[in-house]
């Protein structure tokens, strides 16, 4: 051991190593020799224990003071670099406020992004059981061997689920009805509302405020409300036990007011009502039957996902005969909002606004980068001083370092500022509302990328001030190189390929959104008032309609299955068959709408043969269908009028072929479609009305109603207005890329004009000379435009075939959209190169017009 | 004027009364003698760097070791700042100790 050594050995190894490590570089070998000399000393006269004892006590006792120094020594050149890094931004306060102005508009992008993604990913986690929660969803194939995911299931799917197998600790299910009339009878709002077993209140997060949780949906006649909700119907009164009418007749009791559930959950400002209630009404909620309710489950923790899932996957087959060709599958509900069943959903504007924003912040990188750069010469001197000074490579590359990140906190915090006071547009871009929130997370998200946008922008200025030659720099003959200047170039066509990129999907997006609602969609969608009419009321329809129909200014009214914005009741296959089918032949997906002889009348449509349902054939409403043109094509009819055809096993008879038009959004191509005229609850009601007076009609309307059905408050829409609700997302991905892209070519500009500002003045001499020599003005201001001539020209052509793919790909969505002419990009290359212009411009042009005597001066 | 202070002075105090022959383990002996204080090296050299950067006191390569390897020893001494800090000191002292003695404390 350390006894065996010699008179002459090293003290231990392992303290020496450690204060070696804790000693500044200065003064690491003095000290070390010190303790040496001490400790050969100490050895000579009190022996090698006590030698070895001193030094290790030594080293600890030390540990502290070095420590100490060391951060004292932090501090102060920390001191010196923000007095620096405040000096140079006072010096150049136009390039320091593109800096910070670029990378605060990044920041802030992220921040809002980021704010806005943790309110999308968070949706439903909130529930203690999250993780542990299922939605059962049905896989159906297709006859073309395409797979449809639904969340549909038959309501006798739970029990039976929870009987097979153990892993399974609470099922509920669960009918959605959508917004119902709800309240007393003074007072009555539109409600979602949501039927429910019991078990439901365990399985997910639900707090109570008043009732019990074990009995609140035991009673079938029981309701639960948010507190909210309670609020808006008792205001004051105690909630619990108050009768609250359910449609016009049905009379539930309150049981249970709960705290409101957060924003992003699927239960948020919702009543709860015991699934039994669908009984009382004559559903069919414990049949294999329809498929008309939501299953949720609630598995063991632990759960063997995948062994679980192949366990349950052909439980159809064993129970319900007409569902044979169903499988089961199940989703987590935190995936619920995120991720559509057939792919798609919310998660894709989560990538393409995170995408986006990332971009942005890049740019405002790019122009930190570029003027460093540019601007090394001017800081030449400062490093060469430090150099001879005797600072290393490795002190001044982490002293500008030091200074991107310094600039990159004082952005962040005006970002944090902007971010803050932008929230609202966000709200209004996405139709959410999200609070600023000061967590703990979100500073630590902030601190993050501020470091490491400090990082990544200051990284490379860092590499290239540091290893200047420091003779060269004070003598001022530095010059940028080659590589840097290329890099410069490539770094602006790079930002000038992202507006361009920008402008043309801004245009492409805005464009479609204008076809879609624009386009012909073979009726006459003008001039029509719609209303969702409460189904209790729908019975008196006939008296409302001759009620309304005196009013001169009313044209003509209908009722219909369909709002005409998305497709309802699909059928085909075996489910049709008619006179004259090959044998080949079926029908695909077809739609059923039942429609009131008026259809055509109130939506100007023609027919081509035939004629549609009418009041004076009575029979038409148990016998007769119309067809639309594409159903006929698919039939492969030729004479249709008088053919027998079958739906659903109940005998009809082909009276008229209607022509084509869209009764849903245009993503899709129109399909075949089949009119019947049989059922009566229909709940859409459509107003054909005169341009004179419209606000008049509309409050004769109201009041009609009013008198018919007292306390009922019917919502009217513009049948227009309400078709453009489909292309919502449309909406949302217009505005949203309108805003980035106006960030994109400000945050570009702005780099632009100030490395423009930069290379002019650094060229004075140049242009002086020039002018001297007979140069005109306009020869000047070409040739310094020229180097950022052909930075756009080349950023166009390299973006603009990739652009065209991602719009065209984008288009690729729509059965029905616009063609991208070469106008969108013309006009992008024309706007790029106009801004570029303007960016440059003012100083190219101050620069040509300076007297070259002024400039000679010196020389 | 800043004072230095007291482990400051005692420092310069060793430095002065070493003459020449101020080096880490003298200086570090120096201070012990005189005041029964043990510093470590991690304060000797924190206050000795702190005191350069001052300007009280400067650094001085020394012969390098007659053995192989040897590095030179780095001594210390005052700079005239060093030495006026020092006068200061005692300045203050006196004013501070002005018509004050050891009786004087127990009279209250």
């Amino acid at each position: 051991m350390r006894s065996k050594r010699n008179e002459d050995s090293n003290p231990p190894r392992l303290p020496e190593w450690i204060i070696r490590r804790l000693a500044w570089t200065e003064d690491r070998f003095s000290i070390q020799e010190n303790l040496h000399e001490e400790y050969t000393y100490i050895l000579a006269t009190r022996g090698n224990r006590s030698a070895n004892l001193w030094y290790w006590g030594h080293m600890l006792r030390s540990f502290g003071p070095f420590v100490k120094f060391a951060i004292y020594w932090r501090i102060v050149m920390f001191k010196n670099y923000l007095k620096i890094v405040w000096r140079s931004m006072n010096k150049y306060k136009g390039y320091s406020f593109i800096n910070i102005a670029g990378l605060a508009v990044g920041l802030a992008c992220c921040i809002l992004i980021s704010l806005w993604i943790k309110f999308e990913v968070n949706y439903d986690r909130f529930h203690e059981n999250s993780a542990d929660l299922y939605q059962v969803v049905t896989e159906l194939p297709l006859p073309n061997g395409d797979i449809r995911f639904y969340p549909n299931t038959p309501g006798a799917l739970a029990h039976a689920l929870k009987s097979e197998r153990p892993e399974i600790r609470n099922v509920s299910r669960s009918n959605d009805w959508g917004e119902i009339m709800l309240g007393t009878a003074e007072k009555r709002f539109l409600e979602k509302v949501r039927f429910v077993d019991a078990a439901f209140l365990e399985m997910f997060s639900v707090d109570f405020i008043k009732g019990n949780p074990k009995t609140a949906l035991t009673q079938p006649d029981s309701i639960i409300l948010t507190e909210n909700i309670a609020g808006k119907h008792f205001a004051e009164k105690d909630a619990l036990g108050q009768e609250i009418l359910i449609g016009l007749n049905k009379s539930l009791f309150v049981t249970g007011v709960i705290k409101e559930l957060p924003e992003n959950s699927f239960l948020n400002s919702l009543c709860l009502v015991p699934i039994a209630v669908l009984r009382n009404l004559g559903w069919q909620i414990d049949e294999w039957g329809g498929g008309n309710y939501e299953t949720y489950l609630h598995l063991e923790e632990k759960t063997d996902m995948d062994f679980f899932k192949f366990q349950i996957r052909d439980i159809y087959k064993k129970y319900a005969s007409n569902w044979e060709e169903s499988k089961l599958t199940l989703r987590p509900i935190t995936r619920i909002h995120l991720y559509d069943l057939d792919g798609g959903g919310p998660i894709v504007y989560v990538y393409i606004f995170s995408g986006l924003s990332v971009f942005i912040l890049l740019l405002a990188m790019v122009n930190y980068i570029n003027l460093t750069t540019a601007r090394s010469a001017l800081r030449a001197k400062e490093i060469g001083v430090r150099k001879t000074a005797g600072a290393y490579k490795q002190q001044l590359a982490k002293q500008i370092l030091m200074e991107s990140i310094l600039v990159t906190t004082f952005s962040g915090c005006f970002a944090v500022m902007i971010a803050y006071f932008l929230l609202p547009v966000l709200n209004q871009l996405t139709g959410s509302r999200i609070g600023f929130d000061f967590s703990g997370e979100m500073v630590l998200f902030l601190t993050g990328i501020v470091i490491l946008t400090g990082v990544i922008s200051g990284i490379y200025p860092a590499f290239i001030l540091s290893s200047m030659n420091p003779v060269r720099a004070i003598k001022g003959g530095i010059r940028p190189g080659k590589n840097s200047l290329l890099l410069r170039k490539v770094l602006i066509a790079f930002q000038f390929s992202l507006s361009v990129f920008m402008i043309v999907v801004m245009i492409g997006v805005n464009k479609q959104l204008k076809y879609l609602k624009t386009r012909d969609l073979g009726y006459n969608r003008d001039n029509i008032i719609y209303m969702g009419l409460a189904q209790e009321i729908t019975r008196q329809y006939r008296t409302i309609q001759t009620e309304l129909m005196r009013n001169p200014d009313i044209i003509s009214m209908t009722r219909s299955s369909s709002t005409m914005d998305k497709a309802y009741t699909t059928t085909g296959g075996d489910a049709i068959t008619w006179e004259g089918q090959s044998h080949e032949k079926i029908m695909p997906k077809t739609h059923l709408m039942r429609a009131d002889p008026e259809f055509i009348e109130t939506f100007q449509i023609d027919m081509v043969e035939g004629r549609f349902f009418s009041m004076e054939f009575p029979h038409d409403r148990t016998e007769s269908v119309v067809v639309n043109q594409t159903a006929l094509k698919t039939m492969d009819l030729k004479s249709p009028v008088g053919k027998r055809i079958t739906v659903w096993n109940r005998n009809f008879r082909i009276i008229g072929v209607i022509k084509d038009f869209h009764f849903y959004s245009l993503h899709d191509e129109i399909q075949p479609l089949i009119f019947i005229n049989r059922y009566a609850d229909f709940r859409n009601i459509f107003i054909r009305i005169n341009t004179q007076n419209i606000l008049g009609t509309m409050s004769f309307i109201q009041n009609k109603l009013k008198d018919i059905a007292p306390g009922y408050i019917p919502d009217l829409k513009f049948l227009d207005e309400n078709l453009h609700n489909v292309y919502i997302t449309e909406k949302r991905m217009v505005t949203g890329t309108r805003y980035f892209t106006l960030l994109t070519i400000f945050v570009s500009c702005i780099g632009l004009l100030g490395l423009a500002s930069f290379s002019v003045r650094q060229r004075t001499k140049e242009i002086a000379i020039r002018k001297v020599l007979g140069a005109s003005e306009g020869n000047i201001v070409l040739q310094l435009f020229k180097e950022t001539l052909i930075c756009v020209i080349t950023a166009n052509v390299v973006i603009c075939p990739i652009a065209y793919f991602v719009l065209q790909g984008w288009l690729q969505n729509y059965a029905y959209h616009t063609i991208p002419g070469i106008g969108i990009f013309v006009f992008a290359s024309v706007l790029t190169l106009m801004l570029a212009f303007l960016s440059v411009g003012w100083n190219v042009i101050k620069a040509s017009l300076a007297n070259p005597a002024e400039n000679l001066r010196y020389e | 004027m800043k004072e230095i202070s007291k482990a400051e002075e005692m420092v310069l105090l060793a430095i002065w009364r070493l003459a020449g022959g101020a080096y880490g383990v003298s200086i570090r002996r120096q201070i012990r003698k005189n005041t029964g204080k043990d510093y470590t090296y991690g304060t000797l050299y924190g206050l000795l760097r702190q005191m350069d950067h001052k300007g009280y006191i400067k650094k001085i390569k020394g012969k390098p070791l007659p053995k192989k390897g040897g590095r030179s020893k780095t001594y210390f001494k005052l700079t005239p700042g060093g030495i006026r800090a020092l006068k200061d000191a005692i300045a203050l002292h006196k004013r501070m100790w002005k018509d004050i003695n050891e009786f004087s404390l127990d009279e209250l």
